[in-house]
């Protein structure tokens, strides 16, 4: 009998949790299907399924040009960053130079730093390089980043001496034994990085609307959140915009699951 | 001999200049040199109507009189207060639920369903919970008519605005830091288990007297980076309410944003904005002391 009771307790809570995690988006998605008038209609199933709003939103709204720019945003950002990140962790897991840790305590010394903080002066440097409503200017401020050096670091030092040693011997220069011993042997942490870093600036919202200025600028994220400022909300083309919104994480989070979580673990820093 | 090995030296130093120069340049353009930039630009009176003059450290003065200020540090005190005590407490929760599930299929299919949230931007999520806390006829307002309660104002009562713009946060964040809960909670030997079993502990007592002290430092790990990200709280206030209603939404970031990006007082947000991360810091090592002495 008591364990029928737990049992139950224990069903009810994983209820609990997955209706509070997953009824909402299952709403999302159905009520972007329904039309107007039925939005708020709290059927699950709609009641007439239709992609008018879909249609709507590419007619009215330039979706195409947000997506576009939110994935060259994202793209370029992660690129840039595995490339240098992975390229600075070599140097610090692998070579001696004068210097080197303090110059590493230094750039982990920015992960402390609140990144609203320094919107202010990082727009005036994004205006002084004449950056500002251009996609570099949000791309190049977000690359920087001492997370992705500590762990590529630490994938790096965790591979054995040997490996390093035997190539040198062999006459490999050191920046080809890094990209043609230690890039390919990486594999799993450049996709995971890549990942991470490709989905946070695919949803990210502040710095992208400091730098857009006019709507050929704009972020998916952006032109979702100036449809929810307007005067008259059209709730069915704002959930069918969030939906597309969010189709290229869900698709990215369903193929390359096993790095996506990887990658969280890797941050909570095991002791 | 021992030239040559003089000259590899040289070499390695120099690749390995070449190899983080990079890195470093974008960190000073972009770090570096607008923190330095953000702290001077705090002594300026500077708007978009008069020339930048100094004024030292007037602008600190007037912030401390400055009722909007306060009222948007007292905001995100209780936003930090109701996310952070959350997200700990509903991701530790999950954790526990997710790990006691038997059989690997069944405990991926829950893992994965609580960590969906996750995938979805702020943006996105704001959108979404506007439209369930909706006034008029919301999904929740219709739920609770539904069940005979009395429908409620959410985004648009003093009261309960900041939980609704809490509550988005949340559910975009614990899925997160279950993963990271959970991956704690496998390491922690089954062994231990078996013996407090033996000895008659039951399942609570396990849990207060196993699981949470052995798990501690990734729960010290959770706390402060919830509460970093609670301080930095904005897409969910900027798209749900707008600080509103009255001002009782509106965190410091906010503020900020709307001092420097939509009235142009620049010198007097990056005061605000100085001061908010030094709050910050200060609070963070207040509560690391107290996690760790406890």
């Amino acid at each position: 009998m008591k364990k029928y009771g737990v049992l139950f307790l224990k069903v009810l809570t994983g209820c609990a949790f997955l209706v509070f995690a997953d009824f909402p988006i299952i709403l999302l998605i159905s009520s972007s299907l329904k039309i107007d008038t039925e939005v708020f209609d709290y059927r699950i199933i709609p009641r007439h399924i239709t992609f008018d709003a879909y249609k709507q939103v590419f007619k009215t709204l330039d979706i195409f040009t947000g997506v576009r720019n939110s994935f060259l945003v994202a793209a370029a950002v992660a690129l840039l960053a595995l490339f240098i990140h992975a390229m600075a962790a070599f140097a610090f897991a692998r070579l001696n130079f004068p210097g080197k840790k303090k110059i590493f305590l230094w750039i982990l010394s920015t992960m402390m730093i609140p990144f609203p903080v320094i919107i202010i002066p990082l727009f005036f440097m994004i205006k002084s390089l004449k950056l500002v409503n251009s996609l570099w200017g949000m791309i190049l401020p977000m690359v920087p980043h001492a997370y992705g050096v500590f762990l590529f670091r630490q994938y790096f030092m965790e591979m054995p001496d040997a490996l390093y040693e035997s190539a040198r011997i062999d006459g490999c220069s050191i920046f080809r034994t890094f990209t043609q011993i230690y890039v390919p042997l990486s594999k799993p942490m450049f996709i995971t990085l890549g990942v991470s870093f490709f989905v946070t600036n695919w949803n990210s919202y502040l710095w992208p609307t400091i730098v857009a200025q006019d709507q050929s600028k704009y972020t998916v994220q952006i032109l979702i959140a100036t449809l929810m400022g307007s005067l008259r909300i059209t709730w069915n083309h704002i959930l069918a915009a969030s939906v597309i919104a969010v189709i290229p994480t869900v698709i990215i989070f369903a193929i390359l699951q096993r790095y996506y979580l990887e990658g969280i673990k890797m941050t909570g820093i095991k002791e | 001999m021992g030239k040559k090995k003089q000259g590899g030296k040289r070499r390695e130093t120099m690749t390995a200049v070449f190899m983080i120069a990079p890195e470093i340049l974008l960190m000073l353009v972009f770090i570096f040199i607008p923190i330095v930039h953000a702290c001077y630009i705090s002594l300026f009176d500077w708007n978009a109507l008069r020339a930048k003059s100094f004024v030292g450290i007037s602008n600190y003065m007037k912030m401390l009189k400055d009722s909007t200020f306060k009222n948007s540090i007292l905001i995100t005190g209780k936003y930090a207060v109701i996310y952070v005590s959350a997200i700990y407490v509903l991701s530790l929760a999950a954790a526990v639920f997710v790990n006691s599930i038997k059989g690997k299929k069944r405990q991926q299919v829950c893992r994965v369903g609580i960590y969906l949230p996750n995938t979805v931007s702020t943006i996105v999520a704001a959108t979404l919970w506007a439209f369930l806390f909706n006034s008029r006829n919301g999904y929740i307002n219709k739920l609770l008519t539904e069940a005979g309660l009395k429908r409620q104002l959410f985004l648009g009562s003093q009261s309960q605005a900041l939980v609704c713009v809490a509550i988005v946060g949340i559910w975009v964040v614990f899925g997160y830091d279950m993963i990271i809960f959970l991956s704690a909670l496998k390491d922690v030997p089954g062994d231990y288990y078996e013996a407090a079993k033996i000895d008659g502990a039951n399942a609570v007592q396990r849990f207060f007297r196993i699981t949470l002290p052995l798990i501690k430092g990734t729960s010290i790990f959770i706390l402060i980076t919830t509460l970093v990200a609670s301080f930095q709280v904005f897409d969910q206030v900027r798209v749900m309410t707008a600080g509103g209603p009255g001002k009782a939404t509106e965190v410091t970031v906010y503020y900020i944003f709307q001092l420097a990006f939509e009235q142009y007082r620049f010198g007097y947000a990056s005061t605000i904005a100085v001061s908010l991360s030094l709050i910050l810091m200060l609070v963070t090592i207040v509560q690391l002391k107290l996690l760790k002495f406890k």
